[in-house]
């Protein structure tokens, strides 16, 4: 009996350590807790400075837009003043070509339709020098227009290079989310680690209510003991009372009983020091027992706190990762349809460029005609005109229309 | 490394929507403003030899057709593709574009992405 009172309480001792050992391994949680709590902030700035340099791109994008939108506002009002121009040439090339009309005619009125053509012709050339100013003026103006765009273009450019870091950089992402998973699956292995260890806290604890619970039956086996031993105390003495009765025959036997007596001494000493340890272990378990129920409360509670707090973390994390992935996905969308525009913008530019080089298709044929009115008027023939086009150049142009689709390449085999 | 182009119109505005399509691209522009102009730069690329050239075709001082027949003659320039990039559309033109060694011939106006398409085909 006494033996097995002392396995329980050496029982009791290891399982009061190891209850106390659970509760430093509540520490843990608390520390990925804070490791946890310390990335999120510092994803956040990451975050946000991409969020400011996009921010930054855009406005210069902005900016450089409104100089492209001036610059082409201007090139507009160069435009019209060429078109004013060129209309004015037309009406007095007509007339010229009424009054040629008249010349071939009426040969009699000859030298003085001629003068009167020269006169036009002097008006052709200072319309001609007008449209080439303005050309001119144009041609810087658009070019202006143009350098503004490419800024534009570069920054759209850097705008989506930008975005597609951040999606490329979903990797990136994913790598974060990899390490939150990494940290999430961690940390709820060790929840459930926890919640396991405070479960198991509690069914030790439940055994050792049961530990209790038999060892509660010991006062009663050491009452019977007590009584075994009242009663061979009292055999003992009835058999000193007989042994003197015999007399000298039974002087051995008084012996024996009296050793049997001091054996039924002995039985109830041990008996009662039993029943004292065993009261000892008894109110021991009990407030083991009571701490032991404390603990995997505390655990459990401090556990489902933790992974609570945790699960909202984590909340807040993929919320902030949503958002900032559409952000992307709206910043991609618009730089790819700046770029498209801006395409557009090329194509539209080059109108000018075909226009300047019919119109110096038109100068060749102007500039003969002005010759030939020089030399039919008897004047002089001054060959100032600057002629920008080449000499083959024909006034036979193609005029293409602006359309979406050009289909204007051919390679030779 | 990357490669090279060369350039070749007389307006401004032009050289710089073809550079700037092609920059985006990965090249390195040189530009002339006429063919004169085009053949004296040919010394900044390395050895004298580009990649692609794409010129105009009514320049003043030498004009596109002259230029690819004077920049044939060049050995680094035997193989290089040349594409005329033009206003022009005349067969005759063409024909004649093509007996000076153009490699294609594309009528303004062009669109980026398809110049770029053109330029991917004939550049190895």
């Amino acid at each position: 009996m006494v033996a097995r009172a002392s396995a329980a309480f050496c029982f009791g001792i290891g399982f009061v350590l190891f209850a106390f050992g659970g509760n430093w391994l509540l520490a843990l949680p608390c520390g990925a807790i804070s490791a946890l709590a310390a990335f999120l902030p510092t994803g956040e700035r990451a975050l946000r400075e991409e969020r400011d340099r996009a921010r930054f791109e855009c406005e210069n994008l902005h900016h450089d837009l409104e100089a492209m939108r001036t610059n082409l506002t201007l090139a507009e009002k160069e435009h019209d003043q060429t078109r004013n121009h060129l209309r004015v040439a037309e009406e007095r090339i007509g007339d010229l070509e009424v009054q040629l009309n008249l010349a071939t005619s009426e040969p009699s009125a000859n030298s003085e339709v001629v003068a009167f053509a020269s006169t036009q012709s002097e008006q052709i050339k200072s319309y001609y020098e007008h449209i080439m100013i303005a050309l001119d003026e144009a041609e810087k103006a658009i070019s202006a227009a143009i350098g503004a765009f490419m800024e534009a273009s570069t920054d759209a450019q850097a705008l989506a290079d930008l975005a597609f870091s951040r999606i490329g950089g979903s990797q990136g992402e994913e790598g974060r989310s990899e390490t939150t998973s990494v940290a999430t699956s961690t940390m709820n292995d060790f929840v459930s680690y926890m919640l396991g260890m405070a479960q198991e806290v509690g069914e030790s604890a439940t055994d050792m209510q049961s530990l209790a619970a038999t060892a509660g039956r010991l006062p009663s086996l050491l009452a019977q003991i007590e009584d075994v031993a009242e009663q061979t105390n009292l055999l003992a003495l009835n058999a000193s009372i007989e042994a003197a009765r015999a007399g000298a025959a039974g002087r051995s036997f008084s012996v024996v009983a009296e050793e049997v007596r001091k054996l039924s001494e002995r039985s109830r000493q041990a008996a009662e020091e039993t029943r004292e340890v065993t009261g000892e272990i008894m109110k021991g378990s009990k407030t083991i027992f009571a701490r032991l129920g404390d603990a995997a409360s505390r655990s459990r509670n401090e556990a489902t706190g933790a992974q609570s707090e945790f699960n909202e973390l984590l909340v807040t994390l993929r919320a902030e990762k949503d958002r900032n992935q559409q952000t992307i996905s709206d910043i991609s969308e618009r730089s790819l349809a700046i770029s498209q525009s801006l395409n557009r913008v090329v194509t539209a530019f080059q109108f000018q460029d075909m226009l300047r080089q019919r119109l110096e298709h038109i100068a060749v044929p102007l500039a003969q005609l002005r010759r030939d009115l020089l030399t039919l008027a008897d004047l002089p023939v001054e060959d100032d005109l600057d002629l920008p086009c080449a000499p083959g150049a024909t006034p036979d142009l193609q005029v293409v229309s602006y359309a979406d689709d050009f289909d204007n390449v051919e390679l030779f085999g | 490394m990357s490669k090279f182009a060369l350039v070749v119109d007389d307006s401004a505005s032009m050289r710089q929507m073809v550079s700037f399509t092609l920059k985006g691209a990965g090249f390195q522009v040189i530009e002339g403003g006429n063919g004169q102009e085009a053949l004296d730069k040919l010394a900044q690329a390395p050895g004298g030899k580009v990649d692609l050239i794409i010129t105009d075709l009514n320049m003043p001082v030498m004009d596109g057709i002259t230029f690819i027949r004077n920049a044939r003659t060049r050995p680094a320039l035997k193989f290089t593709p040349i594409l005329m990039l033009t206003t022009e559309s005349g067969e005759n033109r063409k024909a004649e574009g093509k007996a000076a060694g153009a490699t294609g011939w594309i009528v303004k106006p062009f669109q980026p992405e398809q110049l770029l398409k053109v330029v991917q085909k004939v550049v190895a």
